[in-house]
């Protein structure tokens, strides 16, 4: 894309897919995410057949709406709902900040998320997968679903383990082992009613690590035993590498929601807009005004020592000065 | 196709239907007649029934056709197959030529990489079409595209894109092949909404499509999903309404679609069905593709060890989906292509008609390409009816035996032996536009079971030429639950023909693809083809 397109850019909308199983508890998840957006505008596209469960008030009152989505669409890649449903949303003359797209519960929300990671006009922000605690045992050996879900899992860059307060604490705890043995992301979270930290979905309810202090600060979220998601930057005045830069995003073990940040590249005249999500890098070219120096915003659950660690993984990626 | 009469000289036609058929002496007992001697020396079969296609395919010959077979286009010209890729850079060249809006993208469709080995379209070539117009064309399976440089950087793809489906050479750039829906996406938001199924919303494709199924000898035709969206309908009823339009055409219901009061939707649509558009069945899609590897098979699975496909509905949901649609009394056509698919909804249709039995529901599924002897046989105690796909036989009848299904399910694909000998009603069909519309070759399809390199798929699942003619007129009309109307020529019917230079009993079975179809008759008008 040339510069003049790309600063004629409006603002990307930031993309999250809400997948699982049918029954795990995703339309109660996007409730309780949507009575807590306060000002926030946004959309929900539902990828799923029959009864739409959102709560129509709950929407209008948002400002943003929801549309129901043909479910033949995943797989048929011509003629799909989908693309036409982004396309009118990626068009409006008022963009929402947020697309919350709930997977029907039988798609793979990794295809659906991956639009979000080509399109410019959206971001994915995540995979958030719930999980039916009660049920999952009994899911993962159905043999016409069983599959399905286990590459929901799979696919999540957060899994949200749902009615953990039915379950007696042994069974949570076969059904946490389960779900760990075919996660590929450490972030699984426990909730009841729907209620998730907020900074799952919204940046601006990451706390930064500095001002967090410690546990359970963050409003309307009971993290129990959890720490919270929280956030730290990094910065820095030198030219990074964008090979190790990559390297150093896939291969950290801490638990990264995800990052991003504006950065200066080797070899490159213009900076880079850095976006990272579920072991994910995208870098495109950052036309806005950008401050002499790389920074880059990192979410997720991170200890002393994580930020640490990550921080000096980062420091490998320096090349050189930044002229 | 009447088994009571298979042959006659005269047919008397009167209001659009056929008034009487027989001997000159026979229909003259009606009275006098203008005699019409067009077709002395043609032969007359039924016009012939395509139960599964769609009018995207009429919206498809805006783009260039790159197909490795040869296609008619609307207006009779044959395009010829392109056998190398010099010969499909060359056919771009020229359209692109004709071009007189610079920045326009050049589309093209029905590409197929199957056919010339090793060597794979790139960027490269497709730049020396055009470094300056984007272009993109779509492949037959309409899974995979391919598109040049210009269309990259409009679509704003490159090396950094860290996204599955977009291929990429040794150094990391983009060749210009992208992968499924999520790498497809960009380019379709550059092309809008090109290449689109939604086929009615436009007249041009509508007409398009007629002409296409015409040419083939088709009289009566589906749009197997349908929105039933009220541009639509409208559409459908002022081109339908054109005494010049050809075909009758039957939309079927997508409640995938379009989920809201859809039952209400198709039993109001039926009443405004005309003998031109009939309205009434509804159509559900199941699973995905086996080309795709998106279609849900049983044990062992793909051959080549893809993961299983996709679900587009879940099992559990499948009796609570079909509900309502059958206690309404219409008929269900479902979309099941790998066998698991056939399981669940032989499952799901069993369980609805024991509680909710229904006589001459004509439930058909559709595709049941992988079907075993045990699924047929549930499937004949059911009651259902089979639209088999028989062109993938030919189309990827190799790729099913040595990528996708293994040699022991390749062979009994498509089951129209084994359908036959359990006396379930079944039809045969292109679902254009992913293979050409043409009930003829498909029939052929069905008769020799050949594939595009010769081999033969299960012999004994191959059918005699009459039991194909059956099924690609009365059988489809069957399935479609016209055959009160279409399928055979008897007196009541519509005087509905495919005029044939040849007569299709009487030549060798392989040759039955390559009948000349001089024209059709629809309703006593007739249609005449332009010549190839």
């Amino acid at each position: 894309m040339n510069d003049d397109a790309a600063s004629s850019h409006p603002p990307s909308i930031s993309l999250v897919v809400v997948g699982g199983y049918l029954g795990a508890g995703k339309t109660t998840l996007l409730n309780y995410v949507l009575s807590n957006a306060g000002q926030r505008r946004v959309a929900v596209l539902v990828n799923d057949f029959g009864d739409i469960n959102i709560d129509a008030s709950l929407i209008r009152e948002r400002t943003g709406d929801v549309i129901n989505l043909e479910n033949g669409c995943i797989c048929c890649s011509i003629g799909g709902r989908l693309v036409d449903a982004l396309l009118k949303i990626s068009a409006r003359p008022e963009r929402p900040e947020l697309l919350i797209i709930e997977a029907s519960g039988v798609s793979d929300p990794v295809k659906i998320a991956q639009i979000g990671l080509l399109d410019r006009a959206f971001r994915l922000c995540g995979i958030v997968v719930a999980v039916d605690t009660e049920r999952i045992g009994a899911t993962l050996l159905d043999p016409y679903v069983g599959d399905i879900v286990r590459r929901q899992i799979a696919g999540a860059t957060a899994l949200v383990l749902t009615k953990t307060d039915l379950v007696s604490e042994r069974e949570k705890v076969v059904a946490t082992t389960a779900v760990s043995a075919l996660a590929k992301t450490a972030i699984l979270l426990e909730s009841v009613n729907g209620k998730i930290p907020l900074g799952l979905i919204f940046d601006a309810s990451v706390v930064p690590r500095d001002r967090a202090g410690g546990l359970g600060l963050t409003g309307g979220w009971n993290a129990g035993n959890h720490s919270d998601i929280c956030s730290f930057s990094f910065r820095s005045d030198s030219r990074l590498d964008r090979k190790k830069l990559k390297d150093a995003f896939r291969s950290m073990s801490v638990e990264i929601l995800r990052a991003k940040g504006i950065v200066w590249l080797d070899h490159e005249s213009f900076p880079q807009e850095l976006h990272v999500v579920g072991g994910r890098i995208l870098i495109t070219p950052f036309s806005g005004k950008a401050a002499a120096e790389s920074s880059i915003v990192l979410i997720g659950r991170f200890t002393d020592e994580d930020e640490r660690s990550v921080t000096r993984r980062l420091e490998d990626t320096q090349v050189g000065e930044l002229a | 196709m009447n088994p009571v009469q298979p042959h006659a000289t005269h047919v008397a036609v009167r209001d659009g239907k056929i008034l009487s058929v027989g001997s000159l002496d026979d229909v003259s007992q009606w009275g006098d007649a203008e005699i019409l001697d067009t077709f002395k020396n043609k032969v007359l079969m039924p016009g012939l029934v395509e139960g599964h296609c769609h009018l995207m395919e009429g919206a498809m010959w805006d783009a260039v056709y790159v197909g490795y077979y040869d296609r008619r286009g609307p207006d009779g010209k044959v395009w010829p197959g392109l056998k190398t890729l010099d010969q499909m850079i060359e056919r771009l060249s020229a359209a692109q030529r004709t071009m007189t809006d610079a920045a326009a993208p050049l589309l093209a469709w029905s590409f197929d990489p199957i056919f010339f080995g090793t060597s794979r379209l790139s960027v490269k070539e497709l730049d020396t079409v055009s470094s300056s117009r984007p272009i993109a064309v779509l492949h037959a399976s309409v899974h995979l595209m391919n598109v040049n440089t210009a269309m990259l950087s409009l679509a704003g793809i490159d090396e950094d894109t860290d996204i599955d489906g977009i291929h990429k050479d040794e150094n990391g750039q983009p060749t210009g092949e992208l992968q499924e829906f999520a790498a497809m996406f960009p380019v379709y938001e550059v092309i809008g909404s090109q290449l689109s199924i939604a086929a009615s919303e436009k007249k041009e494709a509508i007409w398009n499509f007629g002409k296409v199924a015409q040419l083939a000898g088709v009289t009566t035709a589906t749009d197997l999903v349908n929105d039933l969206s009220e541009l639509s309908n409208r559409n459908l009823r002022e081109v339908t309404a054109d005494p010049q339009y050809p075909v009758r055409i039957v939309p079927a219901f997508a409640p995938q679609r379009s989920p809201e009061n859809g039952v209400e939707k198709v039993l109001s649509a039926i009443g405004d069905s005309t003998d031109k558009l009939k309205f009434g069945p509804v159509k559900f899609i199941v699973d995905g593709s086996i080309q795709g590897f998106t279609a849900r098979l049983k044990w062992p699975g793909y051959f080549s060890g893809q993961p299983n496909g996709l679900w587009l509905i879940p099992p559990s949901q499948l009796v609570d989906v079909f509900i309502p649609f059958h206690r309404a009394g219409l008929q269900l056509h479902i979309h099941t292509n790998g066998d698991e698919a056939t399981e669940v909804v032989l499952d799901a249709l069993e369980e609805i008609l024991d509680t909710y039995p229904r006589r001459d529901h004509r439930h058909t599924l559709q595709h049941c390409q992988m079907a075993d002897a045990s699924q047929l046989a549930r499937a004949a105690k059911l009651g259902l009816c089979i639209n088999f796909f028989s062109n993938h036989i030919y189309y990827w009848g190799d790729a099913h035996y040595a990528q996708t299904m293994g040699p022991d399910r390749a062979n009994r694909m498509n089951a129209a032996g084994s359908a036959r000998r359990l006396g379930i009603p079944f039809a045969f069909h292109s679902d254009a536009p992913i293979t050409q519309l043409s009930p003829l070759f498909t029939a052929w399809c069905a008769v020799q079971r050949k594939t595009a390199s010769g081999r033969v798929l299960g012999a004994s699942e191959c059918i005699p030429v009459a039991v194909a003619l059956r099924a690609i007129t009365l059988g489809a009309a069957y399935t479609l639950k016209l055959d009160h109307l279409v399928g055979s020529i008897e007196v009541g019917k519509f005087a509905d023909f495919a005029v044939l230079a040849d007569d299709p009993t009487d030549i060798a079975a392989e040759q039955l693809k390559d009948l000349e179809v001089w024209g059709t008759v629809l309703g006593g008008r007739v249609f005449q083809s332009p010549a190839k």
